[in-house]
């Protein structure tokens, strides 16, 4: 074997150290039941922490809602006058503009009326086209909110 | 067997024919709307801002009044029935206004002014400050205490000498003539196969 020119690496005297296989569990710092108990504590307490703030935005809500809710008769009453102009400006309109045509009836198709089991005088809200009939095309479509996109 | 059509009193369009003039279906001859003269009263005349800052004081003011119109326009369902309801509620709204600018005009606008300037929508919990100035201006001038938070938002009852309205398809008084009999209580009946009738 000699004047080969190199040592063979080999094991050290006595063999290696045995092989680390053991399991080796982390320290453990809280049981089941503490960590349960943790667990609830702090959703209960966040509950009750989510519950109070969530208590005062429906308390600014309610507040906001019933200042509302009190000048809704004054504001309703002002647009009733205004809406009633209107409907009537519109009839007139109508009357003005179908004056030419034979047998045309305001407020029929010639004299088929709308609703047939109801008296002369039943109210109903008119459509919103109907309403902007002799308006600009404009007014209609800013007011039910598609002018962006036509 | 072959019908002939009836005869319509107005020309029947073929496919594609436009119509002479754009269909028309609004209020005929019939009804009754009221005149401009009717109609033109003297209106509030206030934004949005100091209608809501002076809401709870006013609401509480004419509280009957506005109980009374929107009353009267959910059972009528009908805005020209109600119009003279509506211009009472419209005049103590006046009346309510004039008090304040008589008495409390700078701190109401003070008041609106925090409102509309330190929130989007008119957040009244930004403004406490103002608002306690002019709810005590209010209290000792007009009397009127400020209700509490939720007051408008609650239900209510409304005493009213208007009579109710018919409801459309209801015959007076709420009894229709051919209601059914109910079962006599001693009306025999057969063991029930399950047990009990509660769901079958």
């Amino acid at each position: 074997m000699a004047g080969v020119g190199y040592k063979q690496d080999m094991p050290p005297a006595g063999g290696y150290r045995p092989m680390d296989w053991k399991r080796v569990p982390g320290r453990s710092y809280l049981g089941g039941i503490a960590s349960f108990a943790i667990f609830g504590v702090v959703t209960t307490g966040a509950w009750m922490l989510y519950y109070k703030g969530k208590r005062s935005i429906w308390g600014r809500e309610i507040e906001q809602r019933s200042a509302k809710l009190a000048i809704e008769p004054l504001l309703t009453a002002e647009r009733d006058r205004m809406y009633l102009k209107h409907v009537r400006k519109l009839r007139d309109e109508e009357e003005k503009l179908m004056a030419d045509v034979p047998g045309w009836q305001v407020g029929k198709l010639y004299d088929e009326p709308i609703f047939k089991t109801v008296g002369d005088d039943f109210w109903w809200d008119p459509q919103m086209n109907e309403f902007y009939l002799h308006n600009d095309l404009q007014h209609f479509k800013k007011r039910s909110y598609i002018h962006w996109i036509l | 067997m072959y019908q002939p059509r009836p005869v319509l009193s107005y020309p029947v369009l073929s496919v594609g024919q436009q119509p002479e003039q754009t269909k028309q279906y609004l209020f005929t001859k019939a009804h009754k709307l009221p005149t401009d003269e009717e109609l033109t009263v003297e209106e509030v005349n206030l934004s949005s801002v100091t209608l809501t800052a002076a809401a709870f004081q006013y609401g509480k003011y004419c509280e009957n009044y506005n109980n009374e119109f929107m009353l009267c326009r959910r059972e009528e369902k009908d805005p020209r029935k109600c119009l003279d309801e509506g211009k009472l509620v419209t005049s103590c709204a006046l009346e309510f206004f004039r008090k304040v600018k008589k008495s409390c005009s700078a701190e109401l606008a003070d008041y609106s002014y925090c409102l509309d300037k330190s929130s989007t929508n008119l957040d009244p919990s930004k403004c406490r400050r103002t608002q306690g100035v002019y709810d005590q201006c209010i209290l000792d001038n007009l009397g009127i205490e400020r209700p509490h938070f939720g007051y408008f938002s609650r239900a209510k009852v409304h005493h009213t000498e208007r009579p109710r309205p018919p409801v459309l398809g209801v015959p007076e008084g709420g009894e229709f003539p051919n209601k059914p009999d109910g079962l006599p209580d001693d009306f025999p009946m057969s063991k029930p196969a399950y047990g009990n009738r509660r769901f079958m």
